[in-house]
């Protein structure tokens, strides 16, 4: 590339970048909402190239242009678990225009691909055709990059961005073994952390873990606001054998009561993210649902349980936002 | 009917106050009129939005129904307010017509106060909150000045409506549900008086609503009692427990106070294993929670017998009642 295109790749970005911006946005909104729907406790950020990074990676990738660049806006949502990443690229064209996902297991497959590293999933977006904005932000010109990955993942690839481990130089043969089997140690970390994550869920001797994931599973769909897992674990301990039934069956209470109250369960979300005043401490935690379902279910009984642990001015805040008065 | 989730889902979206004090013969008054409606932030709404919670989702808050026969004009002002989309613009003249008709009632013992109107919606249905409090005599509120138009200053909503001691609430929620004049799910609470005292007071707030309870004091008291000794009967096997409740349903009824709520009567009398069931119970027999219950001293009077004769049937109900039990 010539220094006369870099020149005008440099005045073309420093216009467009605010556009591309307010496109990213969108991408990203539309994304967050999709998480939420799947009920996935997700960081999802959203950046525009800055310009050093743009010229610097035309330098490197000669076969591009300013036009051909594809990833002038990325946006990045990084999760807990790989099924969770496999939820969401699979939900992705629901979201937006979006390419088939590079998957760099598929690359990392290829022999004669000289990288070594670790699994990141990545897709060409752009707007839906029939998008209200379609016009403002054509598909042609506007396409961010998604990436997908686990906080494993995520892990090599900020270590890996700083080394040269994504590289396409030859690395010696001993270094490259010793890259290989770190990436292994991630990947062996991350599936266990799934499979930790699943036996953890299904373990009736461990009832409050596996009340816990069915309440997180319905509460990040309400907010993307992370709890305090032991105050959680703490809560749930003290009030589910409330419900003197299984572990089982208490978890399987919350799906069926975000289907019947979740317009008024975000309705109060929102508000009580509006304020920070007066809202109890134990609203921002997914076993909130548990409390407004005893709320509806059996009050009296979880007052009483309640005031033998926490503090009850908590739960009558609790109650208040959700419109029951102990008074 | 208010519930839960309705005030759950209350948003108040615009709210004005008025001074409205007691007209007093030979005495010059007049209320003082906001012109434009008050500024709120996100903290003062969720905060009068907790109070009225507190208020109108309490024991003693009670379902309301506008009266057909009623002299007020507030139904009517607020069947046509809530008609249609929201019109910003007709909050401030609406909200000044209920002060002016509260000016016009409020005489002979009832209080000067502070009067607030709040335009809602619960789950995007229109809703009007209705709101006063008592303040005391001789106490100035503080006006001001905004675009040339007078308005009172944010101190009285933090003085008078967010301060926890103030008590002397009179609240009451509007919320339309269909198009018809009728078609509204509403509520109220005097937390200065119930309203099964006799006095002119106690009935002071809802004949200004234009409104009556939705159910009468004396079918919802029957049906609280034919519910609890069924449920006693049926539901209670142990024979102790079974006669401390049958005792406790009747020693409230013959009291000596003049209204109950069933709930608090589950709090302070029905064993901890069964106050779920038994509200359950009363909700599938479709007995009112709240305080809209008289008791038989308050029944007598209504029904202009001596005070320690209860109506007729009742009375042979609780002596039937008692013979089987």
């Amino acid at each position: 590339m010539s220094r006369s295109d870099l020149e005008q790749a440099r005045v073309s970005w420093l216009a467009d970048e605010a556009s591309f911006r307010e496109f990213g946005q969108l991408v990203k909104s539309g994304l967050e909402a999709e998480i939420k729907r799947l009920g996935i406790k997700a960081e999802v950020s959203m950046r525009t190239k800055d310009i050093d990074s743009l010229i610097k990676k035309l330098i490197l990738k000669p076969e591009h242009t300013y036009e051909s660049l594809g990833d002038k806006v990325g946006i990045r949502a990084v999760v807990r678990y790989q099924r969770e990443v496999d939820e969401i690229v699979a939900s992705m064209p629901s979201v937006c225009g979006c390419s088939e996902p590079d998957d760099t297991r598929q690359r990392l497959a290829d022999e004669k691909d000289e990288r070594v590293g670790y699994i990141s999933i990545h897709l060409d977006t752009w707007l839906k055709d029939d998008h209200s904005l379609l016009a403002q932000f054509p598909k042609t010109k506007y396409r961010a990059e998604v990436q997908v990955r686990t906080l494993a993942q995520h892990l090599w690839s900020e270590i890996s961005h700083d080394t040269s481990y994504k590289s396409r130089t030859k690395i010696r043969k001993d270094l490259k073994r010793r890259i290989h089997l770190l990436a292994g140690l991630i990947e062996v970390a991350d599936n266990e952390f799934s499979r930790i994550d699943d036996d953890m869920s299904k373990m009736p001797d461990m009832a409050e873990f596996m009340i816990l994931k069915a309440l997180e599973r319905q509460y990040y769909k309400l907010s993307a606001r992370p709890g305090n897992t032991d105050l959680s674990l703490e809560v749930i301990r003290h009030l589910w054998q409330l419900y003197e039934q299984s572990p089982e069956q208490v978890s399987m209470r919350f799906g069926v009561l975000l289907d019947e109250k979740q317009a008024v369960l975000q309705d109060v979300f929102d508000q009580m993210t509006k304020t920070s005043k007066g809202r109890s401490a134990f609203f921002f935690q997914p076993e909130i649902l548990l409390i407004y379902d005893q709320l509806q279910s059996q009050p009296y009984k979880l007052r009483e349980h309640w005031s033998e642990r926490f503090p009850p001015e908590e739960l009558e805040m609790v109650a208040t936002a959700f419109g029951h008065s102990f008074a | 009917m208010i519930k839960p989730d309705d005030l759950a889902t209350l948003h108040i979206h615009r709210l004005i106050f008025h001074d409205v004090p007691k007209r007093m013969r030979g005495l010059e008054a007049a209320p003082v009129l906001s012109e434009i409606e008050a500024t709120l932030d996100a903290d003062r709404i969720a905060h009068l939005k907790r109070r009225l919670v507190r208020v109108l989702g309490s024991k003693s808050g009670y379902d309301i129904q506008f009266r057909p026969e009623s002299q007020s004009p507030v139904p009517e002002l607020i069947r046509d307010y809530t008609k249609g989309k929201q019109r910003p613009d007709e909050f401030v003249p609406l909200s000044q017509k209920f002060a002016q008709f509260l000016f016009e009632q409020q005489t002979g013992s009832s209080s000067s106060g502070v009067l607030s109107i709040m335009d809602t919606t619960v789950t995007g249905k229109r809703g009007i909150v209705v709101l006063k409090l008592e303040r005391e005599e001789g106490a100035q509120l503080e006006l001001s000045t905004k675009k040339g138009k007078r308005t009172f200053e944010m101190s009285v909503l933090d003085n008078l409506v967010l301060t926890e001691g103030t008590r002397l609430f009179k609240a009451a929620l509007f919320v339309r549900t269909g198009p018809g004049g009728d078609d509204f799910s509403s509520g109220a609470c005097d937390s200065q008086r119930p309203f099964g005292s006799t006095d002119e007071l106690a009935q002071f707030w809802l004949r200004f609503l234009g409104c009556k309870l939705i159910e009468e004091p004396r079918v919802a008291t029957k049906k609280f009692f034919e519910a609890a000794l069924l449920y006693v009967n049926d539901a209670i096997t142990d024979p102790v427990e079974k006669t401390k409740v049958y005792d406790h349903v009747m020693s409230e009824m013959s009291s000596e106070k003049k209204t109950f709520a069933p709930r608090t009567f589950i709090e302070e009398y029905v064993p901890k294993a069964h106050r779920e069931s038994f509200e359950s119970f009363l909700k599938e027999q479709q007995v009112s929670l709240k305080q809209s219950h008289w008791t038989l001293r308050r029944l007598s009077v209504d029904s202009g017998g001596a005070h320690t004769t209860p109506p007729r049937e009742l009375k042979f109900a609780f002596r039937r009642k008692k013979q089987t039990s």
